[in-house]
């Protein structure tokens, strides 16, 4: 009867996790993934696929969770973390989802220096992304690729022209409903993936070419 | 002078004719003069055709110059002469007239630029013209109204004599523009028969034409004298095809034994084009204009295109404003670029060195020179390092270090704990691992946030394993920091099959030379022999490889094989992508190493490409910013002088060559330097920037000089004769 318990035990543990303190947006996902791995091992806590999620959810939900679902864990950016990754890229861990994940030797010194960087004794000069490569964020950075969005950024507005507008919005010229439907959809992924930049600058799309029709 | 009995309206606005004609003659103030001489000489052709008058054709300018005020002008035929019809055609825009030398040729007026032009650029102006015994007089005001005098009117006998017009005939009269600024009547002369458009009338023996000067009554006639011919360069005549008809180009080019003043509209050298006997239209050497290496050419094209001008339904193939071919008519495209590559073609033979440097040696030297530049133009600030550690830490914190080869890591120390000095050890857990130089002490201030140090790492024994640990000497309470090492195979020690080489694919510059290794389990290698090789081609390398002796064997042996270095080339150039194999046999034991050529690695920087250049120029040396390459131009008196046997040789020769280029590399790299706003050339007075750069490049050259000087003379070592003929 033991056995179950420890099992109950091991899921509450998980469950009652709750997010690390200290700022983990600016480290890279594979590094943090290790970090729950090296979490669960240190707990006594065999690192199975679905408890690796829900630890790295729970510890790090920020950089875990589903666009628009902060609640749910990605599991799908799990996997690709412990596996594609961690394992098989930098052998920072062994294993795979049938047989769970371990430390490697490697891994150990990697784990070592994630924990510091977790205690801010050594920060990353890189900045890590947060948002999971989805149809969204592919959208608005190609977006904040486009001539009208630097100049935006360069405090250049009034240089920007209608045809750059449309092609930002990856309209035609002669379809404004397009570009309203287009300018709408993007209004809903800036909002999601919550880059208050983005809608600023769509805002500024909106009025340049909707307010100009009005007057 | 006539009296203005009454006007006429004019038919375009005057601001056209600002815009096309007054911007022509402002920029060609001799053209006013040019196109009323012309006018005479068309109305003479036209006259010779129908069979009246003969040659010599007379025209007359007669010039009454003053020193402050502009020079009076009078242009007198005895040709057709005009009666009241004609001269409203002639004086109106944007009808039908007659044009140039050919009677048949006629085109719409409003293009180009003819006598009402002439006439409207004159002040005061009257044309006054006899035909058939009735006298016009008229003139052109400023706003396009057509003045009257006598309008056919019976001439009178001492009319006829004031005005100097026995039969038939025009003058015309007036004063030329503020524009026009040449004053003296010598020097108007002298432009006049220097004038491109000029000179085929002036060479020809039908048409005479003088220049008077009014107050002195001194006569000259006009000549123009083409450059002495030291060489027929090309005499050809060929065809452009245009909308499904052939036209005829007769294509002269000469050379003369002294560079010329070049281009439009009183140089010598350029090609002169034109139709019919001296409808010029144009002075130019196309694409080539300018060119210095084409300052001793000249020549002409003749351009049977009569037909051409005559179909009305064709635009004029000289631009709007008479500056030459228009370079958008479809005619004149291909008609230039059939010019361009005869040009071409004379250029390259012109031009064609017949030296060059040493391949190998020129492209170190690029190399290092490019590296110069970057030096000289200024560091930019230190990559930033991947981590920031409050401390010191590693970088990786784990490494895999193959037997036999050293591998580089990094210890990344916070400027913070350097303060009073900073000294750690690092030592290897594992005596199988070695740490090379194992100690770090930075005493001096450093100014970075981050010092970064490089260790190395090497090891002989695979499968080993171990840590690096860096312990802190000074400040001594801070806490030591790891890193772990694995020691992998080296797959130079595993050849396939103890015979193999590693790789056993490779690649090899187009042309190019490199060594490729062959390794050899020790266990086969009994005596010495020889080991066979086949190359495909485009590859070559010696057929036969003898082992070394047995007491020479040690140096090539290396733990459990024996490495032997192969040369193999490739055969000539232009191979690129094509691919070979290269079969080794010793004994019973084969490999297989394939080859793959590719191109030469551009070289990128400042500096791409210097070149022994046979072109005859005022300078030693010189850059070509847009191809990146500095030149050297070999025929310059100053070169040949040290250009003597053995000149490679001849100390004397290197160091002027080495000193010429330095020059002319320090120079290029300061003002590039400036171009892209580096922080090591500031320039603060901006209108005057000429002192500021000098003092940059003096202080240049004396810092990088000497550098650049051992490489120079290095290249210079390596002049040689070109191999293929030129």
């Amino acid at each position: 009867m033991a056995k179950p318990e420890q099992k109950v035990n091991d899921e509450e543990t998980i469950r009652g996790l709750a997010e690390f303190e200290s700022n983990y947006l600016s480290l890279d996902k594979d590094r943090l993934v290790l970090f729950a791995v090296g979490f669960l091992e240190s707990r006594k806590i065999e690192p199975t696929f679905d408890k690796i999620v829900v630890a790295a959810f729970k510890l790090f939900p920020k950089k875990f969770s589903l666009i628009g679902f902060p609640e749910y864990p990605d599991g799908r950016t799990i996997y690709y973390c412990a596996y594609n990754h961690c394992t098989l890229t930098k052998k920072w861990l062994v294993g795979n989802v049938q047989s769970a994940f371990k430390v490697t030797e490697r891994g150990r010194y990697f784990l070592d220096e994630t924990k510091k960087m977790l205690e801010g004794k050594i920060k990353l000069t890189r900045v890590h992304q947060t948002i999971p490569r989805r149809k969204e964020a592919t959208f608005i950075t190609a977006l904040k690729k486009a001539d009208a969005h630097r100049k935006y950024l360069e405090g250049r507005k009034e240089e920007i022209t209608k045809v750059e507008i449309y092609e930002a919005l990856k309209a035609p010229e002669d379809s404004k409903e397009l570009a309203q439907s287009h300018l709408n959809r993007y209004f809903d992924y800036a909002h999601r993936i919550g880059d208050s930049h983005v809608v600023e600058f769509l805002e500024f799309i909106k009025e340049k070419l909707f307010g100009e029709k009005n007057a | 002078m006539p009296e203005e009995i009454r006007t006429e309206p004019g038919e375009v606005h005057p601001k056209y004719w600002e815009k096309t004609t007054l911007e022509a003659f402002k920029n060609d103030p001799f053209r006013i003069v040019i196109e009323l001489v012309k006018n005479a000489a068309d109305s003479y052709t036209r006259l010779g055709k129908k069979g009246v008058g003969k040659p010599p054709f007379e025209i007359f300018v007669r010039f009454f110059c003053r020193k402050k005020k502009q020079p009076c002008i009078e242009v007198l035929d005895h040709a057709e002469g005009m009666d009241s019809k004609k001269l409203k055609e002639a004086l109106k825009y944007g009808t039908q007239t007659s044009m140039g030398e050919d009677l048949e040729v006629v085109t719409s007026a409003e293009k180009g630029i003819g006598l009402k032009d002439a006439m409207m650029a004159l002040g005061d102006n009257w044309l006054i013209t006899i035909r058939d015994g009735f006298i016009n007089e008229r003139k052109k005001h400023p706003d396009f109204t057509t003045g009257f005098g006598k309008e056919d009117q019976k001439v009178a006998e001492q009319d006829r004599e004031k005005l100097g017009i026995p039969a038939n005939g025009t003058l015309i009269t007036g004063t030329l523009p503020e524009y026009f600024h040449e004053k003296k009547f010598p020097t108007i002369c002298e432009r006049l028969q220097q004038h491109f458009l000029m000179r085929k009338l002036l060479q020809n023996s039908n048409y005479r034409v003088h220049a008077i000067d009014g107050w002195t009554k001194e006569q000259k006639l006009l000549e123009y004298k083409p450059p002495k011919t030291e060489k027929q360069i090309l005499q050809e005549t060929f065809e452009i095809d245009y909308n499904g008809k052939q036209y005829k180009i007769h294509l002269l080019i000469n050379k003369t034994n002294e560079g010329k003043p070049q281009g439009k509209p009183f140089g010598d050298s350029g090609l002169l084009f034109y139709y019919g006997e001296y409808s010029v239209v144009d002075f130019t050497f196309c694409r080539f204009d300018k060119e210095l290496s084409f300052s001793k050419f000249f020549g002409e094209v003749r351009m049977e295109v009569e037909t051409l001008i005559k179909d009305p339904t064709e635009a004029p193939i000289v631009d709007e404003k008479r500056r030459g071919l228009d370079p958008e008519h479809p005619f004149n495209k291909k008609l230039c670029n059939a010019i361009n590559q005869r040009l071409k073609k004379i250029q390259v033979e012109e031009e064609a060195s017949e030296y060059s440097f040493d391949e190998y040696t020129l492209r170190d030297i690029l190399r290092e020179l490019n590296k110069i530049f970057k030096e000289i133009k200024g560091k930019g600030p230190l990559p930033e390092p991947p981590i920031k550690p409050e401390t010191f830490a590693f970088y990786p914190v784990y490494a895999s270090v193959k037997e036999y080869e050293s591998k580089a890591i990094f210890l990344i120390i916070n400027s913070n704990i350097v303060k009073d000095g900073f000294e750690v050890i690092l030592q290897s857990t594992n005596p199988d691992i070695i740490v090379k130089r194992p100690t770090i002490k930075i005493e001096e201030n450093v100014k970075e946030e981050f010092i970064i140090k490089q260790v190395q790492l090497y090891s002989e024994k695979t499968g080993t394993k171990g840590e690096v640990i860096a312990k802190p000497i000074l400040p001594p309470n801070l806490e030591p920091a790891k890193m772990g090492v694995e020691v992998l195979d080296n797959p130079i020690f595993s050849p396939a099959n103890g015979f193999a080489f590693v790789p056993d694919k490779t690649t090899i510059v187009d042309g190019g030379k490199k060594k490729v290794d062959l390794s050899i389990d020790k266990g086969l290698v009994e005596d010495s022999g020889d080991i066979d090789f086949a190359p495909s081609d485009p590859i070559s390398c010696p057929g036969k490889w003898s082992l070394p002796s047995p007491e020479n064997l040690i140096k090539h042996t290396i733990k459990n094989i024996v490495k032997i270095e192969m040369p193999i080339e490739v055969k000539g150039k232009d191979h690129i992508g094509e691919k070979a194999d290269i079969s080794a046999v010793y004994k019973d034991k084969a490999s297989n190493l394939h080859v793959t050529v590719i191109p030469e690695p551009s070289i990128t920087g400042l500096w791409r490409h210097v070149r022994l250049s046979a072109k005859k120029t005022n300078r030693i040396s010189n850059f070509i910013e847009e191809e990146g390459v500095l030149e050297l131009y070999y025929r310059h008196p100053l070169i040949q002088k040290y250009m003597k046997k053995g000149f490679n040789n001849r100390p004397d020769f290197l160091v002027f060559v080495a000193d010429v280029l330095t020059r002319e590399a320090v120079k290029v790299a300061v003002s590039s330097g400036i171009k892209e706003s580096s922080s090591r050339f500031p320039i603060f007075d901006m209108d005057h920037p000429e002192k500021e750069i000098e003092d940059h490049i003096s202080r240049e050259y004396f810092e990088q000089g000497p550098r650049m000087h051992e490489l120079f003379i290095k290249l210079a070592r390596e002049i040689k004769l070109r191999e293929e003929p030129v």
